[in-house]
């Protein structure tokens, strides 16, 4: 039949999406404190994710082939290992942006709902999009962009008259600088989901700029409402996003908090998704049911012990362990492999 | 089939089991050894008066002189007859075939074959407009039931030799026959392919609809409630179709002309949109996609804030919501669901009703849900609205009114369960299968999803036809359907 693979810009569309959804989900309270600071953290972060694109896209120039599907190629024994490494890496990711989100539901929605409901619940609809393949997912994620772009204009317009640049102030603040460079490189992440892709031969270091510089866009209107709009007010709430929809005010429209609500949902609904497609795609089980429901399970099990255990908490949602983790994936590992096969790369 | 004439209408009588409308017309044609011939045909199938002038008087007076069985049926078939069509006959179940088509059947003792000649007059509906897309400034003509019909209507529009019939029969028992119609340089090879491929598989004893094979013309392991099968009964409409490279399959019998591939987009156009001006088009077009929206959304957002989030009412409105759900006994999910139910009732008891009592669902009805539940205090005038101004919105998309209307009620429960964020998630769960939908290989969101500028042309507004006759549109060439060119 016909068919032919999804496109660059909608895979990088999909990945904005994703970050989308690990952007809302943050508690941004070390931003008041300075705002330049948080900024020099925002350009840490982006550059640890421009960095961590590099060898996929060697990999993908050179080979035509994603990250996942040379090393198949090249070493099938290694693989066996690498998967239960991936595998690993995207679980914990799943169990760690799931809790995320089960926390902001369940403190902003003023819902009586357990957290493990929700997580339950969000766990079986992405198993039942991860099973429709990579290439529903990216077309579904050109949907939710739009509604994305709608939403997050509502918010920040919404808060523009909240502005207050009075607290401006140029310190720089080394620990947090480091602490702010970890939750920012969390971003990173898209480079690991990045090596997974599989798409059209065209590969565009430019569309990866874009996305690059879409997510820094992003993150500096994040953090510049969350400093000038919010202020002081801020530091006291846990979620700042949700916090701006609350504050948003465009004619006397009061349900902007509900665009929030489903922005998250959508976002991370993508995002878990996309975990699970990668998973499926590192065992080589593409759009099996199995698979997915087998690693969504294993996912929400982990979820229980994290909301049982406050010790496995802490690491599950310490920055450093996450960021540590995605650019071993990302990028350790992809330039391990392009060193060794540097020859047969370049034949 | 056999030389001797009166074998082989025993023989016909037999497979037609001594029916009652089996005619035979006996006659021995004008020569030095009395041949003997019969013509067979179906009553109500053929005219009477063309089997009489152009069948039977031409025999009758032609002298075959001493032409042997095999020879008269040659002078027959080239010199005697003055019908159009005429078509030898080699078995007799082909006899039959043709029999049943309206055709007239020649036999003559001693020959070995038969003809079949075209004297088709049953009774059939004339042209008309169809009634379910009616249109304010296009056609009025509408596919009727008989084929051949069908296909003058299509080639009275597309006078080109590109436009292409095949013939396919399907059902076992009914011989249904079908014309799948395309465009020879505009339509997808593979597509067409598919479509063969995909009506030989229909194993059917009986069809009787065009919609008894959209099951075998849907993709496989891509349900939905979402059809990727289209189907039309306007000329226009169809003509349209086939110039973007779709495939229409035409089933006798039946006025509904299948086209494939279908896509979500096309739900929203009309002929009226390419005959108004563009910002009127525009306009009627996002009219069309709010309408949907609110079809399928409002009864559900409307349950989710009643229970979950009343503060997102505003204050006035909130009050008066409030003041109204304050009196029904039932909850608001309830209630919604209830007069959604007694809705789809009452339409589905008007489309089946005879006309004279049309009037008293109507007057029960409106009395009834209208006036009596609510002043009762049964169900609240709010939620009364809510599902009136959705009802009202469905039939703006008629066609997609099976999935809004199933639709409508998951939202409803899932908002009345988990409120605004169990909808957000349905609402991802449907568009997940939407997208992962194809039809004929092509994604049934394309032009949204995935998004192409170019065909934005004719999705949410439609530009001037200066900027539209441009470029030729192919479905088989939007994007993750490209075909490799050779």
């Amino acid at each position: 039949m016909l068919n032919s693979k999804s496109r660059f810009s909608q895979m990088m569309i999909t990945l904005f999406v994703a970050i989308l959804g690990i952007v809302l989900i943050q508690n941004y309270a070390f931003v008041n404190q300075s705002f330049l600071t948080s900024v020099f953290s925002i350009i840490i972060g982006l550059v640890v994710l421009l960095v961590c694109t590099v060898p996929s896209l060697i990999v993908k120039s050179k080979t035509d082939l994603s990250f996942a599907s040379f090393v198949r190629r090249e070493t099938p024994t290694a693989m066996v290992f690498l998967s239960m490494f991936y595998a690993l890496y995207f679980v914990y990711a799943i169990v760690l942006f799931l809790s995320k989100y089960a926390s902001v539901f369940t403190s902003t929605g003023n819902r009586s709902d357990a957290g493990f409901s929700v997580v339950f619940i969000m766990l079986a609809v992405c198993v039942f999009a991860s099973c429709r393949g990579i290439g529903a997912v990216a077309r579904c994620s050109l949907i939710f962009f739009a509604f994305a772009v709608v939403a997050l204009t509502l918010i920040f317009v919404g808060n523009i008259s909240n502005l207050d640049f009075s607290a401006f102030e140029f310190e720089l603040n080394g620990g947090q600088l480091q602490y702010g460079s970890a939750v920012f490189a969390m971003i990173a992440f898209a480079a690991v989901v990045f090596g997974f892709f599989e798409y059209n031969s065209r590969t565009r270091v430019k569309n990866t700029v874009f996305l690059v510089c879409g997510i820094g866009i992003l993150l500096f209107l994040v953090v510049f409402f969350v400093f000038f709009a919010l202020g002081n007010y801020g530091t006291m709430q846990k979620y700042q996003m949700f916090v701006l929809s609350k504050t948003a005010d465009i004619g006397g429209v009061g349900c902007i908090d509900s665009f929030h609500l489903s922005l998250c949902a959508v976002t991370i609904f993508v995002l878990v998704s996309l975990c699970l497609i990668c998973v499926g795609k590192v065992v080589d089980r593409d759009k099996s049911v199995w698979c997915m429901t087998i690693f969504a399970a294993i996912s929400y099990v982990l979820y229980l012990t994290a909301d049982y255990y406050n010790s496995v908490k802490e690491i599950i949602f310490n920055p450093y362990v996450f960021d540590v983790f995605t650019i071993l994936a990302s990028f350790v590992v992809p330039v391990i492999y392009i060193t060794i096969f540097w020859r047969r790369l370049n034949a | 089939m056999n030389n001797s004439l009166k074998e082989n209408i025993n023989e016909l009588k037999r497979m037609f089991n001594n029916s009652a409308d089996f005619t035979v017309r006996d006659m021995k044609l004008k020569s030095q050894s009395n041949i003997n011939a019969a013509i067979i045909t179906i009553e109500g199938m053929c005219s009477k008066e063309v089997v009489a002038i152009s069948v039977i008087n031409p025999l009758l007076e032609y002298d075959f002189e001493n032409a042997d069985p095999e020879k008269a049926l040659q002078i027959i078939l080239k010199k005697v007859l003055t019908s159009s069509e005429i078509v030898e006959v080699n078995s007799l179940n082909e006899a039959v075939s043709f029999s049943t088509s309206g055709f007239a059947v020649l036999a003559v003792d001693g020959a070995s074959k038969m003809l079949a000649i075209g004297t088709q007059g049953f009774s059939f509906r004339s042209v008309s407009e169809p009634e379910s897309e009616v249109v304010q400034r296009g056609s009025r003509e509408g596919f009727t039931e008989p084929l051949r019909i069908n296909m003058t209507l299509i080639r009275r529009r597309i006078k080109s030799p590109d436009l292409v019939f095949e013939t396919v029969t399907v059902g076992s028992s009914s011989q249904t026959q079908l014309m799948i119609c395309y465009l020879q340089k505009r339509v997808s090879e593979n597509i067409l392919k598919e479509v063969r491929k995909r009506l030989a598989e229909c194993d059917l004893k009986t069809v009787l609809a065009s919609g008894y094979l959209s099951d075998y013309l849907e993709d496989k392991g891509k349900k939905s409630l979402f059809s990727g099968v289209g189907i039309s009964e306007r000329p226009d409409t169809v003509c349209g179709k086939l110039t973007e490279g779709r495939v229409a399959i035409l089933v006798d019998g039946t006025p509904a002309v299948i086209v494939v591939p279908r896509l979500f987009v096309e739900e929203f156009q009309s002929v009226d949109d390419y005959s108004n001006r563009p910002y009127y088009a525009a306009f009627i077009r996002i009219l069309k996609y709010i309408s949907f929206f609110a079809a399928v959304f409002l009864p559900g957002l409307y349950t989710a804030f009643a229970q979950f989030h009343p503060e997102y009412f505003p204050t006035g409105l909130l009050i008066k919501t409030s003041e109204a759900l304050l009196q029904t006994p039932l909850p608001v999910t309830l209630e919604v669901i209830l007069i959604i139910f007694l809705y789809e009732i009452m339409r589905e008891a008007g489309l089946r009703i005879p006309k004279p009592l049309g009037h008293a669902v109507s007057i029960v009805g409106a009395l009834v849900i209208g006036e009596s539940a609510v002043s009762s205090g049964i169900i609240s005038s709010s939620s009364l609205m809510v599902v009136a101004i959705a009802a009202i919105c469905s039939y703006v998309t008629s066609a997609l009114y099976p999935p809004i209307m199933v639709l409508r009620f998951a939202f409803v429960i899932v908002g009345g369960i988990f409120g605004l964020w169990g909808i957000v998630l349905l609402t991802c769960v449907v568009i997940i299968n939407m997208c992962g939908k194809t039809s004929f290989g092509v994604p049934y969101m394309s032009s949204l999803a995935p998004f192409s500028m170019r065909r934005m042309r004719d999705v949410f507004v439609r530009t001037n036809w200066r900027n539209l006759g441009k470029y030729t549109i192919k479905v088989q060439k939007f994007p993750e359907t490209e075909e490799n060119d050779a």
